[in-house]
């Protein structure tokens, strides 16, 4: 599949500060990947030269085989880019905010209409077409400034935090929308702060720190490969101690952890395991032998908040 | 320099969505305009007080000379005073359509939404300057009034005869012409610039509105002041100053304005 953005080298420089460096990405045809690191990363600054809206300071960067120095134009036609700090003309009414920047994409009056119809019922505002955009919650403006970056059918949208500041019911509606756009074969490249919500619907993760990729890869990969070791619960009937003895006589166990440290409940603890699946099973096959009461037994998956405190050191620009 | 490469499109100008926009096609991008235009009839009072004042007096100096202008004074004095007063309301309002214009959009983050569209830079600040200023109602009774004004001063001029060289007939007319439409496109025109580094809605108006006062009253004086001072040196060709030298100056300072709105404008051409 062939490569929708391809960064070599990137650097961006203000001044003295560095906030992009050497910055080397290649996003596929197709991908919904997410983008994620602390604030002032260089998450935005990445965003922006992806979107010709910023020089770069070395390095190359192309969109679709563009290069968003040399060919800008070109680059604009293939993108739709949602920034995180947008307006709408509260003046227009929703059909009209459309309309106006399909009529900038200079698209014939005459298809303008049935293509309004057809983003307002992808983003769910039909029933507020003839409304004016000031009386449309945070939410539905988002939804609409999504719609307006498909307005002259992009094949790659750049989304700068999509959902920030949104009610939790809104930020599911943001997301059903990238899941039906990443169906429609559209190329998604988004940062985002909510990490469970780009664990949920991102084929791939970028983590930036300080302004340098320290992990990007698929979603699945990225866990197994940053895993060092495996953490098992387990939940247990009365004392913990006869359990935590018999757990750190074992040599792979390397840590046991006791409910109170984790805020776990008290029939519970956790240790680090240092051994693949059978090993683990024959673990547990021990631990009853000898009579322990175990109830539970279970890898912790660890989500993408583990992994991304696991990889960044909180160094911020 | 992509706004340069890709061109200007000033024959599509009209039909340019942005351009429409400001006209009010898109929803209406000026309320304030719309809340000021209702207070029109005070802004024309002064206009009025001011082209009774102002307008005539600008032909005094004719009809010392000759005879011939007391009835060319006569003619001009009505429709003068309505031309002032259009003027002055055309330069107050525009600023009102255009101060806000810029640094609106740049604050509300759609300038780069619009910098995004395969419109130039230059077509955008274009298209939002002109589109604004044309949503001004006076256009048409302004360019008839300003016609009317012109000709009858050429034909003043004519019969005048000797006293001036024919020469000079062309500038004066021409001047005479072009200036309150000049005057109404460098407010607008200001308006703009400043609210490229003024962001505040009110501010913007307010600088604007100094600058206007501050610039006219200096055109205003030095006119005046030059007609004074060389009238002995020049003679009759002396009273020419206060046709041409206004009309000089927004054209110049129209040049200026242009070329610190380009410099403005430069991180994102």
């Amino acid at each position: 599949m062939a490569n929708i953005i391809e960064i070599e080298g990137l650097t961006k420089k203000y001044g003295a500060l560095t906030a992009l460096q050497e910055l080397d990405l290649l996003v596929p045809e197709g991908a919904v990947v997410g983008f994620i690191g602390p604030n002032g990363a260089g998450k935005t600054t990445t965003m922006r030269i992806l979107t010709t809206l910023l020089k770069p300071t070395s390095g190359t960067a192309r969109v679709a085989g563009y290069s968003v120095t040399e060919s800008p134009h070109e680059v604009r036609r293939v993108i739709g880019y949602m920034p995180d700090f947008f307006g709408v003309y509260e003046d227009m009414k929703v059909w009209e905010y459309l309309d106006f920047f399909a009529a900038c994409y200079q698209i014939p009056s005459a298809t303008r209409q049935t293509m309004v119809d057809d983003l307002l019922a992808l983003v769910d505002l039909g029933h507020k077409k003839d409304e004016f955009v000031e009386s449309l919650s945070r939410g539905m403006k988002q939804r609409l400034c999504l719609a307006r970056t498909l307005a002259h059918d992009p094949q790659l949208l750049i989304l700068d935090e999509p959902a920030s500041g949104l009610d939790p019911r809104a930020r599911i509606e943001i997301r059903e929308l990238l899941r039906e756009l990443k169906n429609m074969g559209k190329t998604i490249f988004f940062s985002s702060h909510i990490l469970s919500e780009v664990a949920d619907i991102c084929s791939s993760i970028a983590i930036l720190e300080a302004g340098k990729l320290i992990a990007y890869g698929d979603m699945a990969d990225m866990k197994r490969r940053l895993r060092t070791h495996r953490l098992i619960q387990v939940k247990f009937i009365g004392e913990a101690a006869p359990l935590q003895a018999a757990l750190l006589a074992e040599p792979q166990v390397q840590a046991v952890n006791q409910a109170a440290e984790l805020s776990l409940p008290p029939d519970m603890l956790r240790f680090d395991f240092a051994g693949d699946d059978e090993e683990l099973s024959r673990l547990l096959g021990r631990l009853i032998q000898q009579g322990l009461p175990i109830v539970t037994f279970s890898e912790e998956t660890g989500n993408l908040e583990d992994l991304f405190l696991q990889v960044t050191q909180g160094i911020v620009n | 320099m992509n706004g340069l490469r890709a061109g200007f499109h000033w024959r599509q100008l009209a039909t340019n969505p942005i351009y429409l926009r400001e006209k009010g096609v898109w929803g209406n991008p000026h309320p304030f305009y719309d809340r000021l235009a209702l207070l029109v009839p005070l802004i024309l009072l002064p206009g009025l007080l001011l082209g009774l004042c102002g307008a005539p007096a600008g032909l005094l100096p004719l009809t010392v000379i000759s005879e011939l202008f007391i009835g060319v004074y006569c003619l001009l004095c009505l429709p003068a005073v309505l031309l002032q007063a259009l003027t002055w309301l055309g330069v107050f309002m525009a600023p009102a359509l255009t101060a806000t214009s810029l640094g609106r959009e740049i604050d509300q983050g759609n300038w780069d939404i619009l910098r995004l569209t395969p419109q130039p830079v230059r077509l955008i600040v274009a298209a939002k300057l002109l589109g604004a200023l044309a949503r001004l109602r006076l256009w048409p009774l302004l360019w008839l009034l300003s016609l009317l004004q012109a000709l009858a001063l050429g034909a003043g001029f004519l019969l005048a005869g000797s006293l001036y060289n024919w020469f000079w007939v062309i500038p004066v007319t021409l001047s005479s012409l072009l200036r309150p439409s000049l005057e109404i496109f460098w407010a607008g025109l200001l308006g703009m610039t400043v609210s490229l580094w003024v962001r505040s809605a009110i501010m913007a108006l307010a600088t604007t509105y100094g600058l206007i006062i501050l610039f006219r009253t200096a055109v205003w004086l030095m006119s005046w002041l030059l007609l004074s001072l060389t009238v002995e040196l020049l003679g009759d060709y002396g009273a020419l100053w206060p046709f041409l030298l206004p009309t000089a100056a927004y054209l110049l300072a129209s040049a200026l304005l242009i070329a610190v709105l380009a410099y403005g404008l430069r991180p994102w051409l």
